[in-house]
């Protein structure tokens, strides 16, 4: 493969391209899909080929293929290049890539239980456990509906470019996606979604106990459903749970730092930013704890990566600091724009994939004080800990989480359950009423979609509970 | 590149992977494969930001044994890679247990060879993308604005299906996507356009729309939330009715994931001023096709007809279930619709708008997320221009708002719909759409509240 790539680099440097990267990119994926304890269906999917990018007189050209004979490739980095020759000169301002280091490495994600150290029936049987046991824990409501489905994948990747760049990586992933449904007829339906994943092999399986998780929360959701009350109407002190922390700062920093979102490349799908150019390193957006971090070195993540499909060496990057928006998402092309080096955030989904900029695992900074600590002083709040629905503006600032398992809060303890409560406020509302995070970190799968055409990659949404001071709550208008 | 892949290596590819699946001992075998050709240029800031091009070959199957059923699909280089693949999962499916959806693939003898129905506009708009990119952003140069978003794709491909019960199937289709979102000063305007042939004047006509927007929300004012009547334009019901057409798959209801999981076929789900349609025969349709993933001829199927439930989406193995028969809706598991349609009202434009008194033009929305698929509960974002109509007439523009309401509660409030239909794909509707302007009462709206 690698002679087959450095063909399609030296083919298009002596096409006249200023910039040759060709990516060898497998994705092999294996499902289960249950519904209850009955399997719907199983199967596999395989993706391979090429993607090459070129620039050429500023314009830049991607073409793909999973044709994989010299003739195929020669043919498509040469449309690529005529191609993006025939745009350049609708280009007023060319694009441009930040300087990089030659570089060559591997690596992988660790494995401890290898995907085929169970067979297939085993993870069936796995699956149709945490089914018979949910069934079982509702006392006054049904389960109405209830699947399942198991993702395991390999990617592997092997990325060459004409500045020197040779990059090899290989990351298994276990993910686990469900839903269930319940009801009870007077007070009708509460639903949940649940989502685990990471990198790595069969143990994380056992890490997740899956059954135990679903569960304890089916247990607790039909609780909600039937006795949950609507939220306090007064302004309020409000716990968030780790799960919607880290799906905020996802929304609300994670994407809004992506700086080619701040130049506006994707203003027709994504949208843009609130973040400007020179707000960076200056401009502050929350309290001094205030901490938000993407790292996508975490080992066993998600958004595992150590080198990004550009070949830009893997960090962690501090995006708000102490309360300041302090680093922003770069891959070449912005950093040239920035005037900075790329800190390597540009990856691909797939070898149809063009590399753009990404989140990888986006969380808030943990604090010192326990659970118990950030409640305590609390004498009416809301703690709400998952949810369901939620949504952000296209510039990442006026958003709006749905709370699902909620509880209230009473001098300091937890009180009872509380529906849907909503928290609907802006970016820097929230920021600032941040007062105190507790020491938990938990991190929570997602998949971030992004790109035209869209691309879904991994992700890890995480942080602690943290504590928010004054605020309303909206009430769903169900 | 289209020319290059003789279209019979398709059909035999397709049958070759029926026989040697087989072969190799499953019971019924059903197979796709698809070549495609396609370029996108993509814009932002007024220029072009990338140009890319796709050229793949695809093999997808569905296999079932003793019952047992499986799903594989193949983007790979090694023809015979993929037929190992599909050789050593005999040993994989005997491992899983009998679906309780499985059912026998149809016997049909389908046999269908489509001529090649790639409109000129394609192949040329496919040829020389950067010929319509110019054209594009020359179009919106015309209008006095800051920016230019956008993305404009052109495909051709051929798709074969062959089944172990005597399928035959090749289709050839050419089809376009474009939108773009124009920016000027506090203001957007977005607006999309799909179809088969690309006509000079719909690039011009998605670009005046969405430049006109923009530049009628330049200047925009606060607005309280409310409950409003609202009138949504074509973008906005191509979203939501993404989410609702899904939701009418048999499949989608049995999950938990639909807002008809508790009604049956002739109840009243929404206002007699609704009829919503799934119409894969519609030559002007982006998803135009003549056969489903099983070989069912697709047909015009009304999802709901003046309010009513009229049918799910069926596939052979829901259909069975439900005891009907399929609609020619397949997805191999999932049946799902091709491309919908909402059966056209009698009002124009301004006629729609005279009906409000008090309310809101949505132009545009995007990030609509469930709190729960079967009570439809949801919220929406509205995005780029947004007005107040007060007394008949628009009034002002004014800054965000979501909607935040049910989704049985908008089918059953729908007062009434615009004469003009427009298809709408984009970013946010990923099903064709072909789509009025729609009106409807007393929708919940809300915003930060700190």
């Amino acid at each position: 493969m690698e002679e087959l790539l450095n063909h399609v680099v030296s083919v298009g440097t002596s096409e006249g391209a200023e910039y040759v990267e060709a990516r060898y990119h497998r994705v092999a994926e294996s499902y289960i899909v249950m519904k209850y304890d009955k399997v719907i269906s199983v199967g596999k999917s395989v993706s391979e080929g090429v993607g090459v990018r070129v620039l050429v007189n500023g314009s830049l050209g991607f073409a793909s293929t999973n044709i994989l004979s010299r003739e195929a490739l020669t043919k498509i980095v040469k449309r690529a290049i005529e191609k993006a020759r025939a745009l350049a000169a609708q280009y007023r301002e060319p694009i441009e890539l930040a300087h990089m280091k030659p570089r060559e490495a591997k690596y992988s994600a660790p494995m401890k239980k290898s995907f085929d150290s169970m067979s297939l029936k085993d993870k069936i049987v796995l699956f149709k456990e945490v089914w018979s046991e949910a069934r079982n824990v509702l006392r006054k409501s049904r389960m109405q509906a209830f699947f399942i489905e198991y993702i395991e994948s390999s990617e592997e990747k092997l990325l060459v470019t004409s500045e020197g760049v040779k990059v090899e990586s290989y990351v298994p992933r276990v993910s686990i996606y469900g839903n269930f449904v319940i009801n009870a007829p007077e007070k009708g339906t509460m639903q949940r979604f649940f989502e685990r994943g990471g990198s790595g092999g069969l143990e994380l399986l056992e890490k997740w106990n899956i059954k135990e998780r679903v569960v304890t929360e089916a247990k607790i959701l039909e609780k909600v459903l039937l006795e949950g009350k609507s939220p306090p109407k007064e302004k309020v002190d409000v716990v968030i749970g780790s799960e919607v922390v880290g799906l905020i700062v996802h929304e609300s920093c994670g994407h809004p730092s992506e700086a080619d979102r701040i130049l506006g490349r994707e203003a027709a799908q994504a949208g843009e930013s609130f973040i400007k150019k020179d707000m960076v390193g200056k401009e502050r957006i929350g309290n001094e704890i205030v901490n938000v971090i993407d790292d996508p070195t975490i080992p066993g993540s998600y958004g595992y990566y150590l080198y990004d499909d550009e070949g830009i060496k893997a960090r962690p990057k501090y995006l708000y600091k102490n309360g300041i928006i302090n680093e922003l998402l770069h891959n070449r092309w912005t950093a040239r724009m920035f005037g900075v080096v790329s800190n390597g955030s540009a990856r691909a989904k797939d070898y149809t994939s063009e590399p753009i900029i990404r989140m990888s695992n986006t969380y808030f900074k943990p604090g010192d004080m326990s659970f118990e600590e950030l409640i305590e002083d609390i004498k009416l709040g809301v703690y709400i800990k998952s949810y369901m629905e939620w949504n952000i503006d296209d510039l990442r600032w006026s958003q709006r989480y749905v709370g699902l398992e909620s509880y209230l809060i009473e001098k300091g303890e937890i009180r009872g359950y509380v529906k849907y409560p909503v928290l609907e406020i802006t970016t820097e509302s929230f920021y600032n009423s941040v007062d105190a995070a507790d020491r938990s970190l938990e991190f929570h799968a997602g998949t971030c979609g992004k790109g035209e055409p869209a691309q879904g990659v991994p992700v890890w949404l995480g942080g602690p509970n943290v504590r928010l001071r004054s605020i309303v709550l909206g009430v769903a208008p169900y | 590149m289209i020319v290059e892949i003789d279209e019979n290596k398709i059909i035999s590819l397709a049958k070759k992977t029926v026989t040697e699946a087989l072969k190799a001992g499953f019971e019924e075998v059903a197979a796709i494969v698809n070549y495609e050709d396609e370029a996108m240029v993509k814009f932002a800031n007024s220029q072009p930001s990338i140009l890319q091009s796709w050229n793949n070959i695809s093999v997808s199957v569905y296999l079932a044994k003793n019952r047992r059923v499986a799903t594989l699909s193949f983007e790979i280089p090694r023809e015979e890679d993929a037929l190992g693949f599909i050789r050593n999962f005999v040993s994989e499916i005997e491992l899983s247990e009998p679906s309780e959806y499985y059912a026998p693939l149809p016997k049909l003898e389908t046999k269908i060879k489509g001529p090649a129905e790639i409109h000129d506009s394609i192949i040329k708009a496919l040829t020389e993308p950067e010929t319509y990119s110019e054209e594009i952003l020359n179009t919106a140069l015309t209008y006095e604005i800051d920016k230019l978003a956008g993305m404009f794709k052109v495909v051709a491909g051929f798709e074969a299906l062959a089944t172990s019960t005597g399928v035959e199937t090749l289709e050839s289709y050419g089809k376009y996507e474009f939108y773009v979102r124009v920016f000027k000063g506090e203001g957007s305007g977005q607006w999309a356009s799909a179809g088969r042939i690309l006509r000079r004047e719909e690039i011009v006509e998605t670009t005046r729309v969405a430049s006109e927007y923009a530049l009628a929300s330049k200047r925009r004012e606060k607005v309280a939330s409310d409950v409003y009547d609202v009138i949504l334009s074509p973008m906005v019901v191509s979203n939501i009715f993404n989410i609702i057409g899904t939701m009418a798959s048999a499949f989608e209801v049995d999950m938990g994931l639909s807002i008809f999981a508790n009604n049956k076929v002739g109840d009243v789900v929404a206002s007699d001023k609704l009829t919503l349609i799934d119409d894969p025969r519609n030559p002007e349709s982006y998803s135009m096709t003549y056969v489903d993933a099983e070989g069912v001829l697709t047909r015009r199927n009304a999802i709901i007809e003046k309010g009513v439930l009229k049918t799910f989406l069926h596939n052979s193995k829901t259909a069975r279930k439900y005891g009907v028969k399929s609609t020619g809706n397949a997805g191999w598991i999932n049946p799902h619709p091709w491309s919908l349609e909402i059966a056209a009202g009698e009002l124009k434009y301004d006629e729609l708008i005279a009906e409000v008194k008090k309310g809101l033009l949505i132009t545009n929305n995007w990030y609509t997320r469930m709190q729960n698929y079967v009570e439809g509960m949801f919220s929406t974002v509205t995005r780029d221009a947004l007005f107040l109509i007060e007394n008949g007439e628009i009034s002002k523009a004014v800054t965000k708002l979501r909607i935040t309401d049910k989704l049985p509660r908008l089918l059953r409030n729908i007062k009434d719909l615009g004469r003009r239909r427009y298809q709408i794909k984009w970013w946010e509707a990923e099903i064709p759409t072909i789509a009025p302007y729609i009106l409807v009462e007393k929708i919940h709206t809300t915003k930060h509240m700190l």
